[in-house]
């Protein structure tokens, strides 16, 4: 049974959400990605956004990172607007995209070095070696990102983002490419970081990994929320499942996938 | 072939919505727009100048009597060309084509031949833009001049690229074939090439021995000596196997002769379109297996675009270099500076100006006792004032460590706690402060030319001569040491302003600028080069205007009214006093940058762009 979404009951803190999106929505292109989604995530929570492709998954993400500015609606991180408190809410969160996007020029250790400065990590140094350590990366220290493997990219991307101790945690598809123990070592990341006190938001295709890691769960389809809430919460929505239906049912009948 | 024409016709139609689809946006209507007009004012500027200055295009018009010789000139240098290229043993069976056209077309039940043709066909879009701008720059505005250069020149440079592509098929083909095969194909067309130029070798000879000594009045004995006829008579030989070049490079130059009926101009592009036809037959049925070659081309054209290959190479103990130490607590903004200009080089700065300070004193010292000849003064004179003068003007075109590059990571750079304005300014001082260090150098090298020119008696002097040092009171080296320290802020201030401009362009029309280090001949590139350049003389001459006039007033009450002499030591405060307007120009262009970075919607523009890294 996986570990948390089973059974899992609201810390005291989601009264205080970290994360809180009101009425998203973002159009380009005349394309409306995002309409009107709202949600909430408290501190130590970790919630899994899935959905189909182009279901806004990524263009939520982006605007909950302050990387598009939303067409209306509010972001807020740590009770900071993203709108006009830009700073305070960028210094408390964390991105990290589904591509591990990196400077071709810099090493690992300057990475570190960047971030460290870019976000005022009194620490940073003794910081970033101790990531370093932690990912594996050490012997990569003077690696450019051309020299690492797809899984030491992503894990480099993840120690700078968890360089700052961000209270919020943003991942956009983060087992893309990896391998099983990359895979293993990411989902212990993710909790950890949690019960560090930060509130993630993972968006995945992985139902699994959703379902293993995630404490709720938000499906979203054609800009749309369709379903928010821990599994159980869901699987109340559909009379006709089974009682220990696993996430992917929920989501093919969510979706209308199924049909 | 239908499928390829197809898909070749929408992907251009797909490129033309795509383009319609910017206009939408104001920012890219007005650029267009801009681009347009300044593009017509070639087009129109015979309308627009009555008593115009001597362009480009009439001063092609004015070489009629020179033509022989120069038609002569050309089809011997095109023949040369054309030899010394078959003599090289090396070439690549490549094609024009993509990495996606590769893995999609290859595999599809495609013929051959129509696959090279097609290939062909799509390499044709950059030879008729790069015919449109030679053919609207020298045309001089008249459309009939304009058309046949039009013409002329597209004929020439598809020729040349049919036969490169031809004889690198031809090459790579040499590989496919047993060694002893290759070898012998290699030797005959070798000793054949070496062969045909020494029974050449006399004709040219004496054709050289007979040419009149070149002045102003040589023109028609150059014709004569050149003319076809003449090289018929003496060298027939050489007229022979000059006589492809001359079709292919006649049309071209009959375009030129004013007097030429229509009729002779359509029949001299008769040999160079059956030239064309057949180069064109003879690369399609090549049998070459192209498509390795052609896949390795265009992985290395894709990871050229992010230039990662590049750093692969630095050594261990350069990877621990940096410009200056970045400590972990200070303005955040210096991280950015630190980390472009590293893209640049990770040479310490402490170290590259105090080593080049040091490199230039003792250097001085030494000339100064030495001497040097007249001839490297006067080249290090002229190389040191031109670097001095063009380095900060380009120094937004040369060096792209900036937001040109950063925007290919906009998710991560987007994300980091830092004012638009701050942002905007780290990304414009990395290219600033290498211009100014290069233009630096520059000075130096000006200032070891002055102390070398103090020990001799050297008579060649660019910006600074002894007469000007004598009659501020100074010497020739303390004035070029004052003109430095004059010149150094203004250096920064321009260099400045041009890296400040092409991060606006940057920001300002996302979807027209190549992102990443390099740079491209690509239409959208030069007419990006076009407008910022345009963008740039505007902005420095409205950046310079108030500094000129605020030295003026300042020397017209020292001179004029409080009749006090200029001196030397004066010159870096004037300095000061034009640097000053331009600074604000670019702190206020700074702070529009700021703001568009805040209001930049990259959805479109840069994270769904086409192609991105």
């Amino acid at each position: 049974m996986p570990r948390r979404l089973r059974g899992y009951s609201l810390p005291s803190a989601y009264n205080h959400p970290m994360i809180h999106i009101e009425e998203l929505v973002k159009v380009y292109d005349g394309f409306r990605a995002v309409d009107g989604l709202s949600l909430q995530v408290g501190t130590g929570q970790i919630l899994g956004l899935v959905g189909p492709n182009g279901a806004g998954k990524t263009t939520t993400l982006r605007c909950l990172a302050g990387i598009i500015p939303p067409t209306s609606g509010r972001v807020t991180i740590a009770g900071f607007d993203l709108q006009t408190h830009p700073l305070e809410a960028r210094k408390r969160l964390a991105f990290v995209p589904d591509e591990p996007h990196l400077f071709d020029h810099l090493t690992t250790l300057d990475h570190l070095t960047l971030f460290s400065r870019l976000y005022g990590v009194e620490d940073g140094p003794a910081r970033a070696e101790a990531l370093l350590e932690e990912a594996g990366l050490h012997d990569q220290r003077l690696s450019f990102p051309s020299e690492l493997s797809r899984g030491m990219k992503q894990k480099l991307v993840v120690a700078c983002a968890l360089l700052h101790r961000p209270e919020v945690l943003v991942l956009d598809e983060p087992l893309t490419g990896l391998d099983p123990a990359a895979m293993r070592r990411m989902k212990r990341t993710v909790r950890d970081t949690a019960t560090a006190g930060a509130s993630v938001i993972v968006s995945s295709h992985m139902l699994q990994l959703v379902e293993e890691v995630c404490d709720r769960v938000l499906i979203v389809n054609r800009g749309k929320k369709v379903l928010m809430g821990t599994l159980d919460e869901i699987r109340l929505q559909f009379p006709d499942v089974d009682a220990d239906a696993d996430l992917e049912t929920l989501f093919m009948r969510a979706t209308g996938a199924d049909q | 072939m239908t499928p390829l024409l197809f898909l070749m016709w929408r992907s251009m139609l797909g490129r033309v919505t795509g383009w319609l689809r910017l206009m939408k946006q104001p920012k890219y209507l007005v650029g267009t727009l801009a681009g347009v007009a300044w593009m017509s004012m070639f087009a129109l500027r015979p309308v627009l100048r009555a008593n115009r200055a001597a362009s480009l295009g009439d001063w092609v018009a004015d070489i009629t009597e020179w033509l022989p010789a120069l038609e002569s000139a050309g089809a011997l240098a095109l023949g040369v060309s054309l030899s010394l290229w078959w003599l090289w043993p090396f070439g690549k069976a490549s094609l024009e084509l993509s990495e996606t056209e590769l893995h999609l077309l290859l595999p599809a039940p495609v013929r051959r031949r129509h696959l090279i043709q097609y290939a062909l066909l799509r390499s044709q879009w950059g030879v008729l833009f790069g015919c449109f701008m030679i053919a609207l720059f020298s045309s001089g505005g008249a459309p009939d001049r304009f058309v046949w250069r039009f013409v002329t020149v597209w004929l020439f440079l598809t020729l040349w690229h049919l036969h490169g592509r031809g004889r690198g098929l031809w090459v790579a083909r040499l590989q496919e074939l047993p060694a002893a095969v290759a070898w012998r194909r290699r030797a005959i067309v070798v000793a054949g090439v070496v062969l045909v130029w020494l029974l050449l070798a006399p004709g040219i000879a004496s054709i050289a021995a007979s040419l009149p000594e070149l002045n102003a009045d040589t023109a028609p004995a150059l014709g004569h000596a050149l003319s076809p006829e003449r090289l018929y008579a003496e060298a027939p030989l050489l007229a022979l196997l000059l006589t492809p070049m001359r079709w292919v490079i006649g049309p071209f130059f009959a375009g030129l002769a004013p007097d030429t009926p229509l009729v002779g101009r359509l029949a001299s592009v008769t040999w160079p379109l059956l030239l064309l036809v057949a180069h064109n037959e003879w690369v399609v049925r090549s049998q070459t297996l192209f498509e390795e070659a052609t896949l390795e081309r265009a992985r290395q054209r894709a990871a050229r675009g992010d230039a990662a290959s590049r750093f692969r190479k630095v050594r261990q103990r350069q990877r621990q270099a940096a410009p200056f130490s970045l400590r972990p607590t200070g303005v955040p903004a210096i991280a950015i500076v630190w980390k472009n200009l590293m893209l640049a080089h990770r040479t310490r700065l402490a170290l590259a100006v105090g080593g080049g300070a040091a490199v230039v004193a003792i250097s001085a010292v030494v000339v100064a006792f030495t001497g040097l000849p007249d001839w490297l003064i006067a080249i290090m004179m002229v190389a040191g004032a031109l670097g001095l003068i063009a380095t900060p003007l380009m120094a937004g075109h040369q060096w792209r460590n900036d937001l040109r590059t950063d925007l290919l990571r906009i998710e991560v750079i987007r994300t980091w706690p830092i004012d638009g304005w701050r942002m905007f300014a780290a990304q414009v001082a990395p290219p600033a402060i290498i211009a100014s260090l290069y233009a630096a150098g520059a000075g130096g090298l000006l200032l070891i030319a002055g102390a070398a020119a103090g020990a001799t008696d050297a008579t060649v002097f660019v910006l600074v001569s002894p007469d000007l040092a004598e009659s501020l009171g100074v010497s020739l080296v303390t004035l070029l040491l004052l003109g430095l320290a004059t010149a150094l802020p203004l250096v920064a201030a321009i260099a400045s302003l041009s890296a400040t401009l092409q991060n606006l362009v940057a920001l300002l029309w996302p979807s027209w600028i190549q992102l990443g280090q390099r740079r491209s001949g690509s239409a959208a590139h030069i007419g990006q080069g076009m407008l910022t350049g345009i963008g740039l003389v505007l902005a420095l001459a409205v950046g310079l205007l108030p500094g000129a006039l605020l030295v003026g007033a300042w020397m017209f009450l020292q001179l004029a009214v409080a009749d006090l002499p200029l001196v030397a030591w004066q010159l870096p405060l004037l300095g000061l006093t034009a640097v000053v307007p331009l600074a604000v120009i670019v702190g206020m262009l700074t702070r529009f940058g700021g703001v568009l970075w805040d209001q930049l919607d990259p959805s479109v523009e840069l994270l769904n762009r086409e192609g991105r890294s």
